[in-house]
């Protein structure tokens, strides 16, 4: 078991290597900064002279070994536009982000695991119907879409909620429900398969024989062996929502990371888009690592196999 | 935002009842009165209307005396809230550091500049209650208002002036402006000298540089003046909020005539909802919304849709001076010109919400000429002059064209434009380009060079002073210029000696030649002047745009 802990610590950071190279040349391929910065009129002399103040004078091997040593101690450098460290502004935006992505998890997994588990106990019938409407829905609305609806419905007709925005608990149902929708619908079919697959299991009808409440049989037997696929899925999404959920934090204008990413690729601010994209990749790659750990918790035949 | 009073909380009260009603909740109270800051921005001069002729003409140029506004009788005192709804947020919170776009929104409030605009897009006098050109244009002298203060209550002085300009000289992206600036002299607190390399008027029409406190920022440093920017602007700031917006609160009596005594900006970026956010009442005003949705909101009998109109320009660059397209020729620049429908463009495309473009210049702005009228559509002309020139079979032919949100419509238009050239036999295909792929690529001296024609922008922001665009854009040598031959050299020629003149007239009367050049050769293909569509809730304020100003703002420059 430590060796395989061991094995997938050691591609972790494969990875992350991977993601420092990719994303270093992919920003310098996407065109020049120092363009974007200068009013229109400026020389050429003037752009240069910008381009010297940001460092994309210099070789991209020096480039890259700046940004290599910088990452290791977090440091990205200034970003462009604010002259500000990058660092600062990922951290800035990141608890506005965190709040969303746990709010949004929770609610999906509140939702999704009576409704799947449900849907799967009572296949065929009404309420199983009714999840998997739940599911298509969820899955086929774009949540830019449904965002806008559900603005127009409950601020815009009723005036219940705001539009938009991050201040008081009311400013977090909206956005709580849109960027949870996708996850919602993605769990309750997972659940729903997973469950439909280990209810017709021996071991299931084996704990029904020994005379088990439906709940315990369902929900401690049935269910905790469903869970892999699950907790996988979850997870990566879990770990999407962190690294900013750029549609709902534009419909709903909302401060997080997804919406200072996309302004900074616009933007060509390549600091603050090498920190983001490494914090997402870390985000992922952590995220990852702690499934697989899960996995050894969830499923003993892994630790010992 | 942090404060105790700001749109929520007041959206907060509005909708108590209605959700009294549902979810049994009570509404938060509405906020109670703003406490005005009142530091000492006021002005002792008592003179009127500024410029050398007595009328505050486009652009003016030479000695000119402050307006009255803080303390003329017919100026208004501050009251009531405004929230505005913008689609972008500052990138950075100082004058001069800031490198353009939503920042402006911020530092225009907040920081003042020696000559300032009016509610019509006029140049007015602003930090400097008056200036005195030198007979040989070598230097301005600027007489600082008496009295003024920064936010945080100290006086703003000459020193403070000359640090901001050789500060912004030294720092700012837009420091090419103010290349013609030599040195800057402060022979007493209220006096600054401007020595120039050579004439130039635009050091008057540019504003110069946003006054920041010397002595503060090298207290807080770089970082402790974005978080707590100070300027001598109509309003201090009350709260930043990264990434959601700021609240302003008016500083009464300053001469630029603060109309509100509360402002909040509100970083809204999609569009939809700056519309779902003005109708539910939580914002009075929505920047920019998208044409289809400014016929939707007409119907609102609480908004009014106001028209805007920026002072853009939008056109087609060309290169006469390439060889592998017939640009040189003017018969075939002219042939382009007349095969595009430009009124089926602004009818169909911008449902009217823009004017077709005749020579690049529009009224209020330098060297506006009415009897120039636009070019109308004729294909059997543009025929007739491509045959003309030998080309009656047509050529091959590139659009480049914009994608994305930085001009309304520019995809469609490019895509339109391709389609009525092909009509005049001209065989256009389209590549349409990104923002960030665009502008690496428009410039001339970039590698690979564009072919064929390239959608462009060009914005005469008031006070309307052309000359800065002229010359980045058609005159050879500009960035965004394509001109090498005769006819870039003659524009040059003209805007280099248009900005040596001093009376905004001589200037207004020069620069009219430029356009009419502009107009007959066509060295670039002018489209049309999109205007902005905002959304204004009229049953809670009272507000209008700035002509030439891209900037929602809620002062008026001077007493209306």
């Amino acid at each position: 078991m430590v060796r395989l802990l061991v094995s997938r610590l050691l591609q972790s950071l494969v990875a992350l290597w991977g993601v420092t190279v990719l994303i270093f040349f992919v920003t310098r391929a996407s065109g020049d900064p120092a363009l974007l910065l200068v009013p229109p009129q400026a020389t050429d002399a003037e752009v240069a002279e910008v381009r010297k103040d940001l460092g994309l004078d210099e070789s991209y091997v020096v480039q890259y070994a700046k940004f290599l040593e910088g990452a290791v101690r977090l440091d990205f450098g200034d970003s462009y536009r604010n002259r500000r460290p990058a660092m600062d502004l990922v951290k800035e935006r990141m608890p506005a982000t965190l709040q969303l992505a746990v709010g949004a998890f929770v609610f999906a997994i509140v939702v999704a695991v009576p409704v799947g588990v449900l849907s799967a106990v009572r296949q065929g019938g009404w309420f199983d119907r009714f999840g998997k409407a739940v599911a298509l829905l969820g899955q086929a609305m774009p949540s830019f879409w449904l965002g806008l609806l559900l603005i127009l419905f409950f601020s815009v007709r009723l005036k219940w909620l705001p539009t938009g925005g991050r201040d008081g608990w009311d400013s977090y149902l909206l956005p709580t429900v849109t960027l949870s929708s996708y996850l919602i619908a993605v769990l309750v079919r997972l659940i729903r398969s997973s469950m439909l697959e280990v209810l017709r299991s021996e071991y299931v009808k084996f704990a029904r024989l020994r005379g088990l409440s439906e709940y315990s049989v369902v929900m401690k037997h049935a269910f905790k062996n469903a869970a892999i696929p699950i907790v996988t899925v979850a997870a990566l999404l879990f770990a999407a929502f962190l690294t900013g959920a750029v549609v709902t934090e534009t419909v709903f204008s909302w401060p997080g990371i997804g919406r200072l990413a996309v302004s900074s690729i616009l933007a060509r601010d390549f600091p603050v888009v090498q920190a983001i994209v490494l914090l997402s990749a870390t985000i992922y790659i952590t995220t990852n690592f702690l499934v697989d750990l899960a996995y050894l918790w969830i499923d003993p035949r892994i630790r010992f196999s | 935002m942090n404060s105790p009073e700001n749109y929520w909380t007041k959206k907060a009260a509005r909708y108590a009842t209605t959700r009294r009603r549902f979810i049994g909740t009570a509404g938060a109270a509405a906020a109670g009165a703003t406490a005005l800051a009142t530091v000492g921005c006021g002005d002792d001069d008592e003179a009127s209307t500024p410029t050398a002729s007595g009328t505050a003409s486009t652009a003016g140029t030479a000695s000119a005396t402050a307006t009255g506004a803080a303390s003329s009788p017919t100026s208004t005192a501050p009251k009531g809230a405004i929230r505005f709804a913008i689609g972008d947020q500052p990138e950075n919170y100082s004058g001069i550091r800031q490198s353009g776009g939503a920042s402006f929104f911020f530092t225009t409030n907040v920081f003042e500049n020696l000559t300032g605009i009016d509610a019509q897009g006029k140049l007015i006098p602003a930090a400097a209650s008056k200036w005195e050109v030198a007979p040989d244009f070598s230097k301005v002298t600027f007489t600082l208002r008496s009295g003024m203060t920064f936010h945080n209550g100290t006086p703003v002085t000459s020193e403070d002036v000359a640090y901001s300009i050789n500060t912004y000289k030294a720092v700012s992206v837009f420091k090419g402006n103010l290349a013609f600036i030599d040195k800057v002299e402060t022979p007493d607190a209220q006096t600054v000298i401007v020595s120039l390399t050579q004439p130039d008027a635009r050091l008057i029409t540019s504003g110069i540089a946003p006054i920041e406190p010397k002595k503060y920022t090298a207290d807080v440093g770089e970082d402790g003046f974005q978080k707590k920017p100070v300027g001598s602007g109509p309003y201090k700031v009350r709260s930043i909020t990264p990434g959601e917006g700021w609240v302003l609160d008016a500083q009464a009596g300053h001469w630029r005539n603060p109309t509100f005594s509360e402002a909040t900006y509100k970083v809204v970026p999609e569009a939809q909802s700056r519309v779902a956010a003005i109708q539910a009442g939580e914002i009075d005003v929505a920047y920019n919304l998208p044409y289809l949705q400014g016929d939707a909101l007409a119907n609102d009998k609480n908004i009014e849709v106001v028209k805007h109109n920026p002072w853009e320009n939008i056109y087609f660059n060309l290169d006469p001076g390439d060889s592998k397209l017939p640009f040189g020729d003017t018969r075939v620049r002219k042939a382009i010109l007349l095969s595009l429908d430009r009124e089926t463009i602004v009818k169909s495309l911008f449902r009217g919400n823009a004017a077709v473009a005749g020579a690049l210049v529009q009224e209020g702005v330098m060297g506006y000429d009415a009897a120039i009228k636009p070019y109308t559509r004729d294909i059997k002309e543009a025929k007739a002059l491509l045959s003309a020139a030998g080309y009656a079979s047509g050529f091959d032919l590139q659009v480049n064209g914009l994608v994305g949100g930085r001009s309304p419509q520019s995809q469609q238009v490019g895509e339109a434009a391709a389609e009525m050239l092909k009509e005049a036999g001209i065989r256009t295909k389209v590549n349409n380009l990104e923002y960030g792929i665009w502008i690496n690529t428009v410039r001339p001296t970039t590698d690979p060079v564009l072919d064929g024609i390239i959608f462009q922008l060009w914005s005469d922001a008031a006070p309307g002073d052309p000359a800065n665009r002229i010359l980045g854009s058609v005159a050879t040598g500009g960035a965004y210029s394509y001109q090498k031959g005769q006819l870039g050299d003659q524009f040059k020629k003209l805007v280099e000696d248009n900005v040596k003149l001093k009376t905004p007239e001589e200037r207004s009367i020069h620069m009219k030649q430029a356009f009419k050049l502009l107009y007959d050769e066509v060295p670039i293909i002018p489209l049309y002047h999109p205007y902005l569509l905002h959304g204004v809730r009229k049953d809670k304020v009272s507000w209008k745009p700035i002509p030439g100003y891209t900037y929602l703002v809620p002062w008026t420059g001077r007493a209306l």
